[in-house]
């Protein structure tokens, strides 16, 4: 058995043990998101467009990660929408910048790992840096937009009839108790999978001139700085999403 | 009250100056080449002069762009001249760059004839910082400054103990860096929830769990003998590549393991404020389903944030006519491992934060066990 079955068998089995049905859901969560980058993998390799793909895929992957965590219809449908905005928003804002920053593809840093690779593949590996920022932003938007629906909700619970005007200092409230963990979460999983990066930058003397302006580098830290700003913005969205829901709620009763 | 309001006021004017200011920065950097000692040259106008259809060894047809570009210099002695220069690029931009009119360029002078090196990105970085900042304060208020706050110390940290790590010879890069988790969790912890009993419960429960699941996968890795991973494969690697694995996969599962212990231990705090009376059982079951609902998708969060890193070089390797095993293996399995060692550590977050909240607490009510 190779390390990586092994580790997987002890990922399922703790699941199964800690979390019961929950549990079985996280496992096909999981499960289904590699899929779906299996597929958005090989449809991009087989040419199809790009900004396409991670359109539909990255609303696939939010419905996966949000449908199969919470069974509260009001929440996931709320976190569901806001994630979509947010996703429309990033897609708009990532366009011009992948276009203008110019960190795509590889960089003379890469060179060892290319040798003996044909780089003129005929797509576009500017809009590959755009499913790549996405694809790693998607985890994020999904968790935070559950977490604000999910404190809305049970706030709902306890005063069913709190008046709409209320309802946002209560969201944003509770927006701004998990940014922080939230924002943590992200910028931690970064910093551990950029961690060689940074070391070889330090080791090999990069100025603050060079480094500020190198692809790799430069593109990491837009990465990085994306997410931040969707999870930033996937709170008040969030919280609009939710009074408008609420909103209809009210008047069909 | 007037004394409250004024004191509200100020803060309000602290943080959109702060905001003002940073945003004033980004216009200095479009400025800034005067600073810069390698010639630099700004894009007036561009012409696409001619392209060329390429087909390499795998039938991928690509194109071969030339620009012809009329840069204006900004700094060194040629400051002010016009030059005009071509810049081939392709279809792909995979090493190469298309460039676009406004944007600044670094320029490298050999005898009389100019070339371009590279993009000038400092402006763009700058204004998505502080549109970062920005968004921050103004949604997210004192939250969003703390916020800023820890993950500027944390970056400081971080790069004191790579500079220990590069500076001392035969140095335990495990313990370096387990030790430097620590003192994250510690500082990040008192940002967020203050410096008290509740931070100090969550403090050891995220510590507890990346402990446990670090120890859990070592011993996984030791009996499977570490079969398929290749860990010479590690991208920018500078050091013996296993202990970095573990160093990096310890950092990245702290973030999320914090950000799940802290919300079970909240919920349970706020449960017991509503109920005092509340038995060590049902508060641990309450912790429970708090974490039940978000582990999976603090997995997915990391998952996402490894594998995606891996796509480039995945794409790249199957138009190359490599097989999707070989793909995966390249390029994947690495990853996979850390994210998958990660997710043992969120799972086991679960039982250890509310375990160690149902012991922990103090409660005023009378406890029945």
């Amino acid at each position: 058995m190779t390390s990586l079955t092994a580790l997987f068998i002890v990922l399922a089995l703790m699941l199964l043990i800690v979390g019961g049905k929950k549990g079985i859901q996280a496992i096909f969560s999981l499960l289904g998101n590699f899929v779906w980058l299996f597929l958005i993998i090989t449809l991009i390799a087989w040419d199809f467009e790009p900004v396409i793909i991670i359109a539909v895929f990255g609303l696939i992957i939010l419905a996966t990660t949000i449908f199969l965590s919470d069974d509260n219809d009001q929440v996931t449908r709320v976190a569901f929408l806001a994630s979509f905005s947010v996703l429309i928003i990033l897609i708009i804002l990532i366009l011009p910048l992948d276009i203008l920053a110019n960190v795509q593809g590889f960089s003379n840093e890469n060179s060892e790992e290319l040798e003996g690779l044909s780089l003129t593949i005929g797509i576009s590996f500017i809009k590959i840096t755009m499913v790549v920022t996405i694809l790693a932003t998607l985890g994020a938007i999904a968790e935070a937009t559950m977490a604000v629906a999910a404190g809305m909700q049970e706030i709902l619970a306890d005063i069913p009839m709190l008046p709409i005007k209320e309802l946002f200092g209560h969201g944003m409230h509770i927006g701004q108790q998990i940014i922080s963990t939230a924002i943590n979460t992200i910028f931690f999983g970064f910093i551990g999978s950029n961690l060689g990066l940074t070391i070889w930058f330090i080791k090999l003397n990069y100025s603050l001139e060079l480094l500020i302006n190198t692809k790799i580098f430069v593109g990491e830290v837009l990465m990085l700085l994306i997410s931040m700003i969707a999870v930033t913005l996937a709170v008040p969205i969030t919280v609009l999403v939710m009074q408008r829901d609420i909103k209809r709620h009210r008047v069909k009763q | 009250m007037t004394n409250l309001n004024k004191l509200i006021n100020l803060k309000i004017i602290l943080q959109y100056g702060i905001i003002f200011l940073l945003g004033l920065s980004i216009f200095a950097t479009k400025f800034d080449a005067q600073l810069y000692h390698h010639p630099i040259g700004e894009v007036i106008s561009i012409e696409t002069t001619k392209s060329i259809n390429e087909t390499d060894q795998f039938r991928n047809k690509d194109k071969l762009y030339t620009q012809t570009i009329r840069v204006k210099i900004l700094n060194t002695k040629a400051a002010g001249k016009t030059i005009t220069l071509t810049n081939q690029y392709t279809l792909s931009c995979a090493m190469d760059e298309k460039y676009e009119p406004k944007s600044q360029v670094f320029l490298s002078h050999h005898q009389n004839s100019y070339m371009i090196t590279g993009q000038k990105r400092d402006t763009i970085l700058a204004f998505m910082v502080w549109l970062t900042i920005s968004l921050l304060i103004i949604f997210m208020k004192q939250a969003g400054v703390f916020t800023i706050i820890s993950v500027i110390i944390n970056i400081s940290l971080l790069l004191v103990t790579i500079w220990l790590d590069l500076n001392i010879k035969n140095i335990n890069v495990i313990i370096l860096f387990g030790t430097l988790a620590v003192v994250m969790a510690l500082i990040t912890l008192s940002l967020a929830l203050g410096f008290n009993r509740q931070m100090l419960i969550t403090f050891l429960a995220s510590i507890g769990s990346v402990t446990v699941a670090i120890s859990i996968a070592s011993i996984i890795l030791i009996l499977t003998h570490q079969k398929g991973l290749q860990f010479d494969l590690m991208d920018y690697i500078t050091q013996l590549p296993q202990p970095l694995f573990i160093a990096e996969t310890i950092i990245a599962a702290l973030g999320a393991i914090m950000d799940e212990a802290t919300d079970i231990i909240a919920t349970q705090y706020e449960m017991l404020i509503a109920h005092p009376n509340l038995s060590r059982w049902s508060l641990y079951k309450a912790g429970q389903r708090v974490g039940q609902t978000i582990m999976g998708a603090l997995t997915s969060v990391l998952f996402l944030i490894f594998i995606a890193e891996a796509l480039p070089m995945s794409i790249l390797y199957l138009r190359n006519g490599n097989s999707w095993g070989y793909t995966l293996e390249m390029n994947m399995v690495l990853g996979l491992a850390q994210t998958i060692i990660a997710g043992i550590g969120i799972v086991l977050t679960v039982p250890i934060a509310s375990g160690l909240m149902a012991l922990l607490h103090q409660s005023k009510g009378v406890i029945n066990d």
